[in-house]
């Protein structure tokens, strides 16, 4: 526990971090309270097409080209979108921990298979690759938080595995090899608690990544077709841009501020996290 | 009864150079309850030989073993490695040299003791702090208690080395391998850890692999003393016989290179060295390896390289010129 405060109150002198935290948050309550601020479906027909926002208290957002209520499409959408962005970034660190893990605790042949075959993902482009394999997979949640955990845990894998060269030489995992310990037990237990940091700040920084990959699928129209999501709501405000840009406009900044905020958390965590930066 | 029996090890590094032997025909024994002090300059295959025998040497790319490291009755060049997982820690234990590295510094002492305690025997999380508490009274830990529950950045040198030794300790091994246990300690922590680890050994009976390049350590605690030169043994001796009477020219040169304390009114002495320095492994000359810095370096010395042979009761060396003494 004791840590844990400590970790507060290194976290609380970055105020950038403070509003980051405020705005997941603020986004999280969004996406969980959906259900009971807008009990009706999102996508219904609730009034007039075309009304502008700050113009009428049912509508404070407005409505888009077909009456449907933009405010409770934003709070769908924050759903889909920190969700995608949540089991993304953990998929991505699990399959990019694993990996790296292995790579770097081994080494060897086994190593250099595991790093060429992170090389070969890091050489496609992340954007086609997943279009292509939400294309495979059937446009639905599922499949675009497969896609995108798929392209994004590349750079994991790299960093897990540097930290594992580094602190497998360590005298403490020779104490523990000493002391008779397989080398599953002394990965998990020794070695990961240790490179467990970094990867925190990755992966936070992997979801601000994963959302803006998720509005870029469904701007595109291959995002899941039965659930609100801010890139959709882009995508089909996009034709009417020029009348009524908030269609478009108000989830685009949704989607910025979102990434903005997990960006600045992921930065508050680098710095409270990271012992070299402690003494400041 | 001797715990640990090595015979004829040999190990092989393949290297750039060709290969280079950093171990050749080292065989010895150690008893039960006996110090075994190896003692030679860097690059002389102490540790190698160490790490032989818990079998940590890489095992893919040009590393070749040869000949037997008998623990007991088992032979553990034999052995599976989740067998040797099975003798690690459980029935050879090793300390390191460098206390400040060695535990790792996000888990509370306690746990790690707990850890090397738990892996080996079925018992309770409570009953393995017992014996954590009590493994660090018994390293002399003030205060175990509080101790137990600290992180290891709080600890000092020697009492993370105490620490590393209490997880040694754990499941009471036959024999402990200590390489240069003290080298990165003050001094008089130095004193106090080697007499730790003479205490232990006496109490638990267990034997003990001394590893260290400092003769004046040698003195207070071994019993025996084998001096390794290149990858091969040149003498081995009951301790006190070999600091008395040095039979190899090296163990002769080493002694004399030892300041001694010097009393009032005696002249002034220089230290002799040795000449020259120690030929790379990989180009070891034919004969006698030490034969290029050797003040009794003869003609056959450069042709035929000397076997270990008994001098004295007890006692071996590897010199053409070692005298046999009253056998």
């Amino acid at each position: 526990m004791a840590s844990l405060r400590e970790f507060w109150r290194r976290y609380r002198q970055n105020p950038g971090a403070v509003l980051g935290l405020i705005i997941v948050l603020g986004a999280m309550a969004m996406a969980l309270l959906a259900p009971w601020v807008f009990p009706d479906d999102p996508r219904r027909i609730a009034g007039a097409p075309y009304i502008a926002p700050f113009v009428t208290w049912q509508f404070p957002l407005g409505t888009d080209q077909l009456g449907r209520d933009l405010l409770a499409q934003l709070f769908y959408g924050a759903r889909v979108s920190l969700l995608v962005g949540i089991v993304a970034a953990l998929g991505a660190a699990l399959i990019g921990c694993t990996i790296g893990a292995l790579a770097g605790f081994y080494g060897g042949r086994l190593g250099a298979l595991l790093m060429r075959g992170t090389e070969m993902f890091q050489t496609i482009p992340d954007i086609m690759l997943a279009l292509v394999l939400v294309t495979i997979l059937q446009a639905s949640l599922t499949s675009v938080i497969i896609s995108i955990a798929i392209v994004s845990w590349t750079t994991v894998a790299r960093v897990t595995r540097a930290e594992f060269l580094k602190l497998r030489s360590q005298d403490f995992v020779l104490a523990c090899i000493v002391m008779g310990m397989p080398s599953w037990r002394i990965i998990v237990s020794q070695i990961f608690p240790n490179v467990l940091p970094p990867i925190m700040v990755m992966t936070s920084i992997i979801a601000a990544g994963a959302i803006l990959a998720e509005s870029s699928l469904s701007f595109l129209g291959l995002g899941d077709p039965n659930s609100v999501s801010w890139g959709m709501m882009t995508g089909v405000g996009r034709s009417v841009f020029r009348n009524a840009w908030y269609v478009s406009g108000i989830p685009g900044l949704a989607i910025l501020i979102a990434v903005l905020g997990i960006n600045l958390v992921s930065d508050g965590l680098n710095d409270a996290l990271n012992p070299k930066r402690r003494e400041r | 009864m001797a715990i640990l029996r090595v015979e004829d090890l040999a190990v092989k590094f393949r290297t750039s150079h060709g290969a280079v032997c950093a171990v050749d025909g080292l065989s010895f024994e150690i008893a039960a309850g006996e110090t075994l002090a190896v003692v030679g300059e860097s690059g002389s295959g102490k540790s190698v030989t160490a790490l032989a025998i818990m079998r940590l040497l890489p095992r893919q790319t040009g590393v070749g073993i040869s000949g037997q490291i008998r623990l007991g009755d088992r032979n553990l060049t034999a052995l599976s490695e989740a067998e040797m997982q099975d003798v690690r820690g459980n029935q050879v234990s090793m300390v390191f040299q460098e206390p400040m590295t060695s535990l790792n510094p996000l888990m509370r002492v306690g746990e790690q003791i707990q850890e090397s305690i738990r892996h080996h025997q079925k018992i309770s999380a409570a009953a393995s702090r017992r014996r954590a508490i009590e493994l660090l009274d018994q390293v002399r830990i003030a205060d175990p208690h509080r101790r137990i529950d600290e992180f290891p950045h709080t600890l000092s040198g020697g009492m993370r080395q105490r620490v590393m030794i209490a997880m040694a300790l754990a499941c009471e091994p036959k024999l402990l391998i200590a390489d240069e246990p003290t080298t990165a300690l003050d001094v008089t922590v130095q004193a106090q850890i080697l007499e730790l680890l003479a205490n232990l050994r006496e109490t638990m009976g267990m034997a003990m692999l001394l590893i260290t390049h400092d003769l004046s350590i040698v003195a207070d605690t071994a019993d025996r003393t084998l001096v390794m030169y290149a990858g091969c043994m040149v003498e081995q001796a009951p301790t006190g016989d070999l600091l008395a009477w040095p039979s190899h020219p090296y163990t002769k040169g080493l002694m004399g290179s030892l300041p001694k304390a010097r009393q009032p009114g005696q002249p002034r002495q220089r230290l002799t060295e040795i000449p020259g320095t120690v030929p790379p492994l990989h180009a070891l000359p034919a004969g006698c390896s030490f034969a290029q810095r050797c003040h009794l370096a003869a003609e056959i010395c450069r042709v035929d390289r000397p076997v270990a042979h008994a001098v004295a009761r007890e006692r071996l060396a590897a010199c053409h010129f070692a005298k046999l003494e009253a056998l």
